[in-house]
Formats: structure tokens, sequence, C-alpha cells
């Protein structure tokens, strides 16, 4: 008996066993689309993950869009150190490797997923119109912006507009441009009419972008979609765009709702140039001998909310290098000084040196313009930098942006803190700690100020009412009559060392006589002085050569299976930087 | 008969319950018979040279009636009249004996030198070592034990034709990278471990508890552990209780270990002179170094009279302490059978020192019992209940030594030796001293940092970071337990159950210091993480044993589940800064920071559940023998991942295999003088991996950390978000490994000479890889059985056993395997994977590629054809590459004698990425084994050695793509100098930025060709001293290990296993990797 009670024990056990035998797996971290996105909370966090795509490139900056404008253009070098040939490749308009900016594409590729994901099950939402018109929006925004980045740096990437998996075919420039600005259009007139100021986008900011993807699209496509046709000097912008609902979008519909943004929005500009920046928080603003005893204050101090800023990229302190960096704001670092840091500004990795063509230029056209010395440090008047001092540094110019620089502070007793956000924003730091010159500079990255805004206006309705009032901010005298050349000086001056001027110059279709103003300016390379010499043709040739749109990344051409198809002028050896 | 019938109707139900088939009909044919015919009684003992033999085997020739002899060797047996008894016992030869009118005898067995009735551990069961079809190999306990290793996979390495093991590192506690056959698959290689049934851990087993250790290497052999035997199966067996007198065995040893081989880097002087050419070369002028370094010490650098500082010098740790102490209790009844090991071990680091701890120790206690509840009358076990319990604790600190971010050898090497450790006051020479160097001028306002703003003291970077401050420790328990049932003879059903509990610690603590701005911890962090998990199983086999007439039938059924996660693992880390013991990694407790409420963060994904996952598998084998003279088998496995999606859950996996033992054939007689032995086998079969985590075919949102944003200004944290977690893909499944082998096995000689061959294919197909896709889906990878590689070869293993006269006995071993490694497919757009960017320096691209053509993960880059030396060369490189123009050069116009003759492989003029070619491949193409023992009296003598050939090694031990001024070798002077100079091999000395250097390119892979001397074992049993000494065995013995290494790679070690790419498939590269030791031990070895 007592081994047929051994066997029955065995008999129950591997009944109890099996009972509990099954091959479905719980999930207790994610959710699936059976059970999300359902509710208007839901939405909100489906609509973070879209924005989130914002901070995502400033895990390597140095493959995007905003970046490659800043160094590409004819108004900052690419620097760096002997190493950081990238920096320099793309000042040049070069590749430093096959796949130099291929996160970008696969970043702002995951940005439009987000945004497909969340218009695609908005339907299934429990939300009122107006908070659907409104999520809707600010989704088509993002998605828009994100097209506009990768359009603008590559030419007619494959348009994507839903969650489902689609194959890699190019569109063509029309048909890409026309889904960029429909988004924008149905963002900016069907967004309630109400100004946001916590880091949402609103109506009036899709407006604002509207009228930049306009400005850009119809200038540089105003001849035709050839390379021969976008590298022409001609300007001669497109006047309506068919847009893919069948409806055709008009300069005077956008016109429209830009004087309704710069009219009824609420944002409007600061009144000193100088406190949009950050070099004016209060924790520097009296030690540093160019902004003290002028009762300056930033906009942004103490999370102020700046009145000018319509969009702005928001970061905090859970940069981390386990998950992202990408929360601190890595353009900052990319952009501060290389080497050591010199109060007030902090160090980084000295991308970006204002080239000399600028400042003389600016000197030339506008002597008394208050902006050039908020804008541009001319770094021998700093003590503790020596210009040419040597190091690594490559492309020196002795000058730096002001406006992207990482920004130092003096704590109460006498020390430096690498980032005033240390003393604004005390305790909470993720990681890394405090006092962490590449996770701390959590400062807004400001992508459309309302004086952009007044400027397109301008130049849409080619009149001086924008510009005057921009003007009149700098401390400048009116303009009597508009002139497309005094609305493109205005537009370099205003908006200098903030990514626009590249498109600019694109669309004005100046691009390569602006550019080949670089060449044979002085530099010093690794504390040798010297000529900013030609690579791989110089810089007309290799505008001429590309249109300005960047290497498609080889990987994600091979990957397309035929369906994309380079870009011109980056097969040769002549697009190629293997060191200075 | 009554009882009998029951306990079948139960045990019918039972397995009914378990989905399986079984045949009540099969059972009554093969009833047990009742002997109750006259038979006659005989008694005996059974004895070896050494005495008794307990648990022999007893038979009446021609029939199922038996015995096993008992603790002293005796036996009694009634028998017919006219009987033959049969005596066997594993590993002596049988006999057989015509009972007659004897009724007492005494047997003595021989040992069986030939040892083919010798078993192998198969799946689920055992094996007669002769009728096994397919390709196995086993490793005996002492075999293992005997090498005094911490992990039993260094000394299977030169013993197991076939499979690749390479040590990742010498770093102590490091593992090791395990292939069978060739890397099959773009993932994880690891073969499967079975330890005493159940998966597990080989690093984690105690080489002295280890009984025998057993390969299968073909998909035959392994098809039965069908779902994840795709990189083929290893089978520890741990050591099991004998029944007869408790013995006690004791291994001790204590070592000495030290480095062998340190590059020579340059000194101070000599550093400044290359560091001077490399800027004239460069286009500018020689430094002026007093701008930089104080005038007394610059003095100092340049007279010799002091050489600067050897970094790697100051962290080499001097005979280091190696200690291993096992204790192995052996015995048991009839009934009951124990076995029980204590062991710990203890190995410091060879690199490390007092200044930065570098060490491993573990500890294992295992305890296996089994007993038996019911025995029959004949004499066999009808139930017995066993377990084996195994827990070990491991703790490892010391030095990261990973990728160029994170390896202390490497901060080392490429330090600048103008650099002092200390400064005048005796403290680490830090931030302050180094901007106090030199003449302050404007232009040089930082000193020393001046120079090169990424100047540190690596001393300073390496004791306090992480780097250094580090600790993981590691508890594992694994508890089995099982129950076989014999109700009649040669069926038995076994039922196993098994728990195992893992957790871990990790903590690593960066201090406070200032190198420079870019070398510096403003603030103290802690970094802790702690998980927790659980595994759970059980297996069911049904294996019944018969014969008819001269056919001999094995077949087994059974089923399998296992199951972890499911919510019972836990998964948390920390970070927090500011610890009031500040800088005392010994007291940095997440409770000893201040501000304990608030500073303490969790860092995203701090609390994760242990994943879910589990597998249901059923399984049948059929093995079949005619006259032990044609074998065939067959191997059926279905089974059920939870990692892919319902519908594509099921795997199928059959095997067959089939032998001919061609000397068992009559027309063979003749040859028998000479060939004792021959079988001629193969085998064909498929095998599984499902080993990519759970989920990865749904699609799913996840609310990580890739997903918050900052509205309204919350500087702190942000919003929470949801973002689409993957690219979903539903028809993921199964990854399956075919494999085709063919072999025999002879033993020449009367078994002096054995020699086993195999030829094998193995093709892994429907490889599950994150494959890279066209991004523009919103994600760069997907999941897809998207490849298939290719392995084949041959393997040979020779061994020769011997003796010269009665006293003197030796044996030879030598075995060969080749290996060529292709992948066949890339199933995605591009057809290649690029992996290993910013690898051999910061700045370098992609290096090694997954790429249909070509091996694994082969290194890719630009063919050079030697140095340009003057201006005719140039212009002849140009005309033959380029179509005469220098604009088509990689060096662009600047093309210059020096500069590297990059190939224009693809002929068409231009020298871009499409010239670029397969330059190396990481894996041997043939490994080789040596062991030779020799005895005489109790003197033993043993040498073993491995050697692997053919694989190249992707080598630089500075970052050179960042900065100019890291530290050389005296390779340095292989460098273009001028016409005529240098090796031919190398460019001219500029920065490392320079195209020349910049582009990977063939002068960083170097071949690896290397042979080692493993093993070098001196031994003496003293009791042969002595008549009568009171212990069975006092062995003492001297063993040098890894004694020496003949290479011709000039780096510190060619055996290179550490991946330090971000991709799992890209190795070979070496960037300072941790050498293996050279170690001198003594130790003992006791038994009684």
């Amino acid at each position: 008996m007592k081994k047929i009670s051994y066997i029955l024990g065995v008999a129950a056990f591997a009944v109890a066993g099996l009972s509990s035998c099954t091959l479905d797996a719980v999930n207790y971290t994610e959710k699936d689309t059976s059970n999300f996105p359902l509710t208007a909370e839901d939405a909100d966090q489906a609509l973070a993950g879209i924005y989130q795509n914002l901070n995502v490139p400033n895990a390597t900056p140095q493959a995007s869009f905003y970046y490659v404008a800043q160094l590409a253009g004819d108004d900052a070098l690419g620097g760096g150190g002997e190493n950081d040939i990238l920096m320099q490749a793309e000042d040049l308009m070069m590749i430093s490797t096959l796949n130099m900016t291929e996160q970008f594409w696969i970043d702002r590729y995951q940005g439009i997923n987000r945004a497909n994901s969340l218009l695609d099950g908005i339907n299934n939402i429990a939300l009122s119109e107006s908070e659907k018109n409104q999520i809707a929006g600010e989704a088509k925004f993002l998605r828009a912006f994100y097209f506009y980045e990768l359009s603008s740096m590559y030419g007619n990437v494959p348009l994507v507009t839903s969650s489902s998996a689609a194959q890699p075919i190019q569109p063509t420039a029309a048909e890409l441009w026309g889904q960029i600005l429909q988004d924008l259009y149905e963002a900016a007139s069907t967004m309630p009419a109400t100004r946001r100021t916590d880091g949402h986008v609103d109506k009036y900011t899709a407006s604002a972008m509207l009228a930049r993807a306009w400005l850009y699209y119809t200038g540089m496509y105003g001849n035709g979609e050839e390379l021969k046709d976008l590298v022409s000097t001609t300007y001669n912008p497109l006047q309506s765009v068919a847009l893919p609902n069948g409806e055709t979008l008009t300069k005077q519909q956008v016109i429209t709702l830009v004087d309704e943004a710069v009219n009824n929005s609420g944002y409007s500009l600061v009144p000193d140039f100088r406190c949009l920046w950050a070099y004016t928080n209060r924790f520097t603003v009296e030690d540093f001998d160019y902004t003290k005893g002028q009762n300056l204050k930033w906009a942004e101090d103490d999370n102020a909310i700046n009145p000018e800023s319509m969009f702005a990229v928001k970061f905090n302190k859970q940069a981390s290098w386990s998950t992202t960096i990408g929360y601190a704001n890595g353009y900052a670092l990319h952009f501060g000084v290389r080497g050591t840091a010199v109060f007030p500004f902090g160090a980084g990795w000295g991308a970006g040196p204002v080239a000399m063509n600028l400042v003389n230029d600016w000197k030339n056209y506008e002597p008394n313009d208050k902006r050039r010395d908020a804008t541009i440090q001319d770094m021998s008047k700093l003590s503790g930098f020596s210009v040419g001092g040597g190091g690594d540094y490559m492309q020196e110019s002795g000058f730096y942006g002001m406006k992207l620089s990482p920004v130092e502070a003096i704590k109460d007793d006498g020390t430096i803190s690498v980032c005033f956000e240390n003393l604004m924003y005390p305790g909470g730091w993720d990681v890394a700690g405090a006092e962490n010159m590449q996770l701390n500079n959590i400062h807004d990255m400001v992508l459309i100020r309302f004086a952009d805004l007044l400027l397109m206006q301008s130049e849409l309705k080619e009149n001086t009412e924008g510009i005057n009032k921009v003007r009149a901010r700098a401390g400048l005298n009116p303009i009597s009559a508009y002139s497309l050349q005094a609305l493109q000086n205005e537009r370099r001056w205003e908006l200098a060392m903030e990514g626009i001027r590249w498109n600019d110059i694109r669309r004005w279709h100046i691009a390569a006589d602006a550019l080949d103003k670089q060449q044979g300016i002085d530099i010093y390379n690794k504390g040798i002085a010297t000529k900013n010499t030609a690579h791989g043709g110089g810089y007309r040739a290799r505008y001429n050569a590309t249109a300005g749109f960047q290497k498609i990344p080889e990987n994600q051409v091979d990957l397309s299976e035929g369906g994309i198809v380079q870009n011109p002028g980056w097969e040769g050896a002549d697009s190629q930087y293997t060191g200075w | 008969m009554n009882q009998t019938f029951r306990k079948t109707a139960l045990m019918v139900g039972a397995f009914s319950l378990l989905g399986m088939c079984y045949s009540p009909k099969a059972y009554a044919a093969d009833a047990v018979q009742n002997v109750q015919q006259a038979t006659k009684k005989i008694t005996g003992t059974v004895v070896d040279a050494q005495g008794p033999v307990i648990g022999a085997s007893v038979m009446e020739k021609g029939t199922s009636n038996g015995t096993v002899t008992d603790f002293d060797g005796k036996f009694s047996l009634n028998v017919k009249p006219g009987a033959t008894i049969v005596i066997s016992f594993i590993g002596y030869k049988a006999q057989e004996i015509a009972v007659g009118n004897q009724s007492s005898f005494n047997i003595t067995m021989q040992d069986d030198n030939a040892v083919l009735d010798e078993v192998v551990v198969v799946g689920y069961g055992v094996q007669k070592k002769k009728l096994v079809t397919g390709a196995t190999i086993e490793v005996k306990g002492e075999d293992i034990a005997n090498r005094n290793t911490i992990s039993p996979l260094s000394a299977l390495q030169n013993q197991s034709p076939g499979v690749n093991i390479v040590a990742a590192s010498g770093k102590p506690g490091d593992g090791f990278k395990v292939n069978i056959r060739g890397a099959g698959t773009n993932g994880n290689t690891t073969p499967l471990y079975v330890v005493d049934g159940v998966v597990g851990d080989i690093n984690s087993v105690n080489p002295a508890d280890i009984e025998r250790i057993d390969v299968l290497k073909d998909a035959a052999s392994s098809a039965i552990y069908g779902a994840r035997a795709a990189n083929g199966v290893i089978l520890i067996t741990t050591k099991q209780g004998k029944a007869g007198k408790v013995t006690v065995n004791y291994d001790g040893n204590i070592g000495w270990s030290n480095l062998v081989k340190v590059p020579k880097q340059l000194n101070a002087k000599e550093y400044m002179d290359i560091m001077d050419m490399t800027r004239v070369n460069d286009g500018g002028s020689p430094h002026s170094w007093e701008n930089f370094i104080d005038a007394d010490l610059l003095e100092a650098y340049r007279n010799g009279s002091n050489p600067g500082t050897n970094w790697l010098e100051l962290l080499r740790n001097k005979n280091a302490v190696t200690t291993s102490h096992s204790l192995n209790i052996t015995g048991g009844s009839e009934y009951s059978k124990f076995s029980t090991g204590i062991g710990y071990q203890y190995q410091d680091g060879i690199i490390g020192g007092d200044l930065a701890k570098s060490d491993y120790s573990r500890f294992t206690l295992r305890l296996n019992s089994e007993h038996v509840i019911a025995k029959s009358s004949k004499g066999r076990d009808i139930i017995t209940f066993g377990e084996n319990v195994y827990y070990s604790h491991n703790q490892q600190q010391g030095i990261g030594i990973g990728n160029m971010y994170w390896n202390a050898i490497y901060t080392m090497l490429h330090n600048s030796p103008l650099i002092p450790v200390y400064n005048k006051d005796g403290e680490l020479f830090d931030y302050d001293d180094l901007i106090a160097q030199g003449i302050h001028t404007d232009q040089y306002p930082n000193g020393m940092l001046s120079l090169n703003q990424y100047y540190g003291n690596a001393i300073n970077t390496v004791t306090h970071s992480s780097l250094a401050n580090n600790r993981s420790r590691y508890h594992n328990l694994n508890a089995t337990g099982y129950i076989t049932i014999s109700p009649l003879n040669g069926l038995t059903y076994k039922g196993l159950v098994y728990y195992k509990n893992y957790s871990s610690v990790w903590k690593g603590y960066d201090m406070t210091y200032r190198n420079n701005d870019n070398d510096q911890n403003v603030n103290d962090m802690l970094s802790e993480n702690m998980g927790t998990g659980w595994n759970w199983g059980m297996t069911h086999t049904l294996n019944y044993v018969f014969d008819i007439k001269s056919h001999h039938i094995d077949v087994l059924a059974g089923t399998e589940y296992s199951r972890e996660g499911n919510g019972m693992g836990d998964n948390l880390g920390a970070q927090v800064s500011g610890n009031v013991f500040k800088d005392m990694f010994n007291y940095a407790y997440p409770a000893n920071f201040s501000g304990r409420d608030g500073s303490a963060t969790l860092p995203y994904n701090n609390n994760l559940p242990a994943t879910d996952h589990s597998i249901l598998s059923y399984f049948g084998r059929l093995n079949y023998d005619f006259a032990e003279k044609y074998m065939f088998s067959a191997i059926l496995r279905a089974d059920g991942s939870s990692n892919f999606a319902k519908g594509h859950r099921w795997g199928i996996f059959p095997s067959f295999s089939a032998g001919w033992v061609v000397s068992n054939e009559k027309f063979m007689e003749s040859a028998s003088s000479w060939l004792s032995f021959l079988k001629i086998r193969g085998s064909w079969g498929q095998n599984g991996n499902e080993g990519i985590g759970a989920f990865k075919y749904s699609a799913t949102y996840s609310f990580g950390p890739y997903g918050n944003y900052s509205f309204n200004n919350a500087k702190d944290v942000g919003a929470q978000g949801a973002y689409p977690e993957r690219l979903s893909n539903e028809d993921i499944t199964w990854e399956t490994s075919e494999q085709l082998d063919l072999g025999f096995d002879a033993r020449f000689l009367g078994g002096k000479l054995a020699l086993n061959f195999d030829y094998y294919v193995k093709k892994t197909k429907d490889l599950l890889l994150d494959v890279p896709v066209s991004a523009i889906n919103g994600f760069a990878y997907v999941m897809d059985n998207a490849g298939t590689i290719k392995n084949s070869g041959i393997e040979v293993a020779l061994n020769w056993n011997d003796n010269i006269g009665k006293d003197f006995t030796y044996n030879i071993g030598w075995n060969i395997a080749t290996n060529k490694n292709e992948v066949t497919e890339v199933n995605n757009g591009s057809r290649y994977i690029n992996g290993g960017e910013n690898l051999l320096s910061q700045g370098t691209t992609y290096m090694a590629r997954f790429e249909e053509g070509h091996p694994l993960g082969y290194f890719w880059g630009y063919k050079t054809e030697g140095v340009m030396q003057n201006e005719a060369d140039v212009q002849a490189y140009l005309d033959k590459n380029c179509k005469g123009d220098a604009n088509n050069s990689l060096q662009g116009t600047s093309i210059a004698p020096g500069d590297l003759k990059f190939v224009d492989t693809n002929g068409d003029g231009i020298i871009t990425s499409d010239d670029k070619v397969e330059l190396g491949d990481p894996h041997p193409d043939v490994t080789m084994g040596i062991n030779l023992g020799l005895n005489y009296k109790g003197l033993d003598f043993s040498v073993s050695g491995y050697a692997a050939l053919g694989q190249q090694v992707a080598h630089s031990y500075r970052r050179f793509g960042d900065s100019q001024y890291d530290n050389w070798s005296t390779n340095v002077y292989n460098y273009w100098h001028g016409e005529g100079t240098g090796n031919g091999r190398y460019p001219i000395l500029k920065p490392g930025t320079s195209t020349n250097m910049i582009q990977v390119s063939d002068i960083y892979v170097d071949d690896a060709d290397y042979f080692r001397l493993q093993t070098l074992t001196l031994g003496y049993d003293v009791t042969k001293l002595f008549k009568s000494f009171p212990l069975q065995q006092l062995r003492v013995y001297f063993q040098a290990q890894n004694l020496f290494t003949i290479t011709k790679y000039d780096g510190m070690e060619p055996e290179q296993g550490n991946s330090i790419a971000n991709e799992s498939w890209v190795t070979g590269t070496d960037i300072s990797n941790y050498p293996q030791p050279r170690t001198f031990l003594v130790g003992v070895n006791v038994k009684f």
C-alpha cells in the first residue's frame, strides 16, 4: 500500500503540475493596441511620447538637421577637435562616414511613427471635439515638423502617414511638401484659438511653422525639382501649392493665419534682445561684464514664461547615460567652449565657431546693431582664453556664438558652477548628479520665436511692418521700404546662430555665393594660424553638387532595396572628408 | 501479480494524463517471469585489484535473473542447473563463468582498457558508448579536476575537439565564449548546459564536483533537447553517491600568478621625441616642452634620470595568490547513497593589486543523495528517490575591462608617461598639479593641460571610479528532486522537479576627483542593482528497454515544462550621491548617503519583473540495435515557447541516426588482430533556438524612459509618456539548426590506439536576428527569422594508451578540429549588417560585418599594399589605383610619400568604401589539443596544450582617433620616417585622425595563431612509499599553468573571447584585454 501511495502521489503531482503548464506569458510592463490609447489620459501620454522625440536628437545632436544647418550654413565653421572630423565635414558639405547622420534619420522616423500611431487611433479615444482638435493638431504639427527637418536635410524622403508598415518609396517634393503643408494648415485652422504656455504647441505655433515650411518649399522649389533648379540663382517662389486632399493652399491663406497669429496670439517680443539668452539669467548676469549693472532679466528666469518663445524643446534633470541623455540640451554642450570654460560660457565640444564673414558683413551693413555683441562673443575680450592657444581645436575663429552656449554661474562661495541651472533648479538631479557639464544644460532650446514670425509676415506680405518691429527692439531706425535684400539681412542678424539661416539662403537661391565667403578666411588649426582652405572642390562646388541636401545614410539606401536613390553629389571622392 | 497489475493501471492513468502514448499491451508482453523451477544457490565475491567491487551485476545468462554485489562484493543467486553467469560492471571486462558443480566463486574483475562497455550520458538517460550513433565527447571528472582551474570550461578546452572555448579574459571569475562546431547564430552561441538533468550554468560548478561531462555535438545527439539545443548541449553530471565505505577526498592547492607579457610602452623621453615627430610630420614644429613641464622635471626626463610613468606597472600585482579547497564525501549502502561536496576557491588578479583590488571567490555546496524505497526480491530497484542540491555564492570585484570607455588596462596603457603619479606632497597628481606645471603665459594658461586637455592621472581615473570600485555578488540555488519507478524489468518512469533561485547584487562607486574638465567627478555616486529570479520546471520520462532475440529496443517518451519569471522575480536599481563616508567604497550603502530622504533617486526602469517565459515539450526516442552490430535511432521533439505568437509557438525537431559496427562482422574477424573495433555512423537532425526574450512578436506600448516630456517646465521629471516599443512581427518563430554528421570510431592494436573521426555540416536557418530594416516605420531593427549560417568541418581525435613493463603507463592524446564559417543568407534589404563602430578607437567606422558569403563578423576595411616610399612610388600608386588622379585617392591631393597604398580592389579607379574587403576572420580555422600523461609507480606527469590557428585579431591599445597624445608601444618605431624606413607596413607617423590611420585597414589586423602550454603537472603519491599507510591516497603535486604561449601576435594575449562591441557577433578585437595569468601552484590530494 505504501508503494501505491507513492505512485498516487506522483500521479497527483503530475496532474497538478500540468494544470499550470501554460505558454501564455503575462506582460507586466507594457500595454498593447487592445488597451491603449482609450482615454484622454492615454492620449496625453501618447502625445508626450511624440514630443519626447524633440529630445532624442540631443543625445547625438551632431547628426541632426539643426546642427547641420548651423555648421553647413555660411555663418559658422565646423570646429571641434581634430578627431571631430564630422563637424568639419558638415561645414564643408562632405561626409566623414557613410552613415554620418543615420541616427537622425532613425530618430525622426521614430517621432513620425509615434505621431502616426496616435493619429491612427484618435477616433477610438473618448474626447470632446475641441480636445480632439487640439491633440490631433499637435500630433500633425509634430509630424510635419519632423518631416520638415528630414526633408530639408535629405530631400525626397519616404512619406509615411500611417502606423502600419510601409515600403520605402521616395515621393516627389510636391507630394511630400503637400503633406507637410496640409498637416500644418489643418493644425493651424482647426486647433482652439488658445495660446499655450505649458510647452504644448498651439494654433499660432502651427501658423508660424506653416509660414516657415511655406517659405522654404515655395522658394527652394520655385524653379522645379531638379538639381539644376534647386541650385539655380533665380528666386521665383511658388504662389500656391496643391495639397494631397485635393485642395489648394494659397499664399493668401498662409498670410491670413500669420496675421491672426501676430495680432491675436498673445505672443510678443521680449523688450531687450539680450534677455532672450541664458547668459542674462539672474545667477550670471551681474558677474558678466557685458551684462552687469543694466538691470537685465532673462525671460525664462525661474521657469518664467518667455512671451517670445512659440516653440521650444524642453529639458529636465533626468538625462542619464543609461537611458537617454537627450533630456539635457545636447546642443549647448556641443556649442560650448572647446577645452576649458571661460566665464560665463561653459565648456563643450567647440562646434560651429562663428565665421569671420558674418562678423565682417554685420559690421559693414549694420554697424550699430546691438544684437551683434549679444550674439557673438569675441573671445579675445574674455580673460582666461587665448585665441589660437593650441590644443586640438580646429577651424578656430576666435568668435563663439552666445545664444546656444552653456552658461556658468558663480556660487555664493565664489566657486563656479558649470551650469547656472544647478543654482536655479537645485536638488533632484538624476544619476550623475549636479555639476555635470554634459548633463546640466537644461534651459529651453527655442525653435520658433515671435520675432521670426514677424519677419516672415513681412516677407510674405512684402511690407516693413514686421521688420520694423524687430528693428525697433534692436534699437535701429525703421526702414522706409521693403526690399528682399533688407529682409534677408534682417533675418540674418536677428536669427543668427539659431539654425534658421541655412534654409533661408537655400530658398532664396543665394547659398553658393554666401557659402563661398567662408573660403580663405583666417582660422587656427591646433593653434597654428592658417586659412580656411577648400576641400572637396570648395564650398560653392559642394553646394552646387548637392543643393545642400545631405547624403542619405548609406545603410538606409541599401536597406530600401532600390526604393531610395542616393542624392546627387555624394558618390565621388569629393564628398569624402578624411581629415583636414 | 495482482499488485503488479494495479500498478500498471495506475501508471496508465498517470501517463494518459500526461498526454503520452503508453501501451499496456507491450507491458503485458514482458511481464515478470517468476522463476519457480528447480534452482541451485550459488554465492561468491567479486573483487578487483583494490578490493571488493560493490554493485557489480551478476546475471544468469539468457535470462533476466540476476542480482548485484553487496557492500563486501558478495552475492548470492539461484540459478538453473547448467547455467552460465555473467558478471559485469562499468569499467571492467565482463566475465562469463559456467556454474557447473561449483557453488562458490571468487571472481577478480579486470579493468577494461577498451572501455567499450562504457556508457555515455545522453539526454534523459545513458547509452552504451559503442552503440552511440551521434558525435559525442565525454570527459571524466578527474581530467577536469586535475587541471585545478576555477571553471570546468578551461579544463575542457583542449579535450573536446569541435568545442571552441575561448576565455573571455584572464580576469578572475570572468567566463568563456563557447561555441560547438562554429558560431551558428548572431546572438548567443553558448551551448545548453544541463547539470544533473536541469538546465543550468557550468561556470558556477566547482570542477571538483564533476563526475563527468558529455558534449553532444551533432544534431541527433542533442535533438532530444530540441528546444534550446541549436548550439549543442553539454551535460554535466555531478558526483553521485556510491555504495560502500565512506570515502573522503580533499584537494587543496595554493598558487602564485603573474602577468606574462606587457607591451613595452615608450618612456618620457621617447614619448616626447615621438610627439615631436608626429607634430613635425603634421606640418608643425616640435613642441616647446618647457611650456608644459617644469624645468627640473623636464631635465630629468631628458637625461633619463626619470623615465616617466609606466602606468600599467603600477597596477601590476606580483605573485597574486590563487587557492582552492575541495572536500568530497561519498558513501552509502545498497539502499541509500550520498555524495557531498564543499568547495572554496579564491583567485587574486594579476592586474589591480592594492590600488584596484581585482579578485574572485566562490563557495559551493553540493548535496546529492539517492534512496531506494522499494526493491524487488531480485534486488532490482523499484522505487528510488533522490535529490541534487547545489548552492553557490560567488563574488567578483575588480577593474573594468570592457570597451575603450570602460577599460582600466587601456586607461593605463595609453596614458602619457609625462604625467607623474604623485605630486611633491605624495598625493595623487591631479588637476591643480597639471595646470601648475610649465610656464604660464597667455598662450599656455593651463600648464600640462595646454598641451592636451585630456591629460590626466590614470591612477586617479581608475581608483576613483567604478572602474575599480565595483563588486558583484551572486547566489544560486538549484534544487532538484526526482523519483524513478521501475514496476518491471526494463520499464522505468522518472519524474523530476526542480526549483532554481538566483539573485545578484552589483554596485559601483564613483568618488570625487578631478583630472581635467573631461575626466572628473564633482560628486560621488553609488549605483546599485539587485535582482532576484526563479525558475521551476518538471520532467517526466518513461523508458522501456527490451530485447526480442537479438533485437535490442530502447524507447523513451517524455514531457517537460519549465517556467521562469511569472511575477516571482524582481530587479531593482538605485543611484545616490553624497556619501556620509565620503569616497569609501566599503561604506557605500544608500542609507549612508546624505539627505537620506531626497537624494536617493531611482533611475528609470528601476523595478522590473523577471521576464515571464515558459517552454512546454513532448519528446520521444527510439534506439534500436541488432546484435550490437546495426544501430538506428530516431528522435522527435515538439516544443512550444511563450516567446512566439500563438500559431507560431510550436516547433518540431526530428533526428535520425544510424551506425554499423563493422568489426562485429564475420568478414572482419581476420582483421581483429589489429583492428579491435570499428563503427561507422551517420546522423541528421534539427534543433531549435527561441532565446529572444518575451513579447518580441507583439505590438506594445511602453511607459519606459523614452517617452517623457517636460510640459509646464517640470524640470525635475517629465510628464509620463507612452510610445510604441518595437516593430512587431507576429510571424517570428523558431530558429532551426540542421546538422549532418558522418563519422567513425575505431580502436586498433588491442585498444591501445583509438581514432575518432567526424565530418559535419551545420546550417542554422531562420536565424533570429534583430535585423536592420529601413527605419521609415519608426524602428531601425525588427526581430525576424532573417539569416542562415553554415559551419562545416572535420574533427579527428587520436589517443594512445600503453604501458611499458608493469609500472610504467602512458597515454598520448591529440585532437584537431577544423571549421569553416560562412554566412549564407541575410534576409534584409541590404544583405549585410554592420557592426563594431567606434570599436578600435573612438572615431573609427564600422569594422565588422555580418554579410552573405563571408564569415560571421569578419573584419571589414581597406586592403593596403605597403607604404609609398618616394614621389615616383606615389605616382605609380596613383596610376595603378586612382586613374593617375590624386583627387581619386583616399588621401586626396595631399597624398605624399609615407602614405599607405590603399588598394582599388574593385578597379573603378577611385578609392571609396566600395573598395573595403574582408581583412580577417576572428574565428580559428583549426583548433588542436594535445595531452600527454605518464605514470610510474606513484609518480605522475602530465602535459596539456591547446592551439588555435588561422584567426585574426584587430588590435590597438591607443585611442588614436581622439588625440595624437596617447602613448605608444615601441611598435611606433616600425612607422615610416623616410624612404626605406619602418617595416613597410605602417605609414608616416601623424595624428591618428590622418587618413592613413583613422581609416580601418589591414594595418590593424594581425594574425593571432597560438599554441599554449596549458598545464604541466608533476605529482607523487606518498602512500606508495609505505606498505601500510593509513590513507588511500596522499598525492602531492606541482603544476604550472599557462607556462608559455607561442604566437607571432604582439599584443598581450592572442586568446580574445571578450565581446566588447555592441553587437555580440563582433569578436576578436583587442584594445587591451586582461591577459591570462601564468600560475605555479602546489597542492595535495588526500583520500581516505
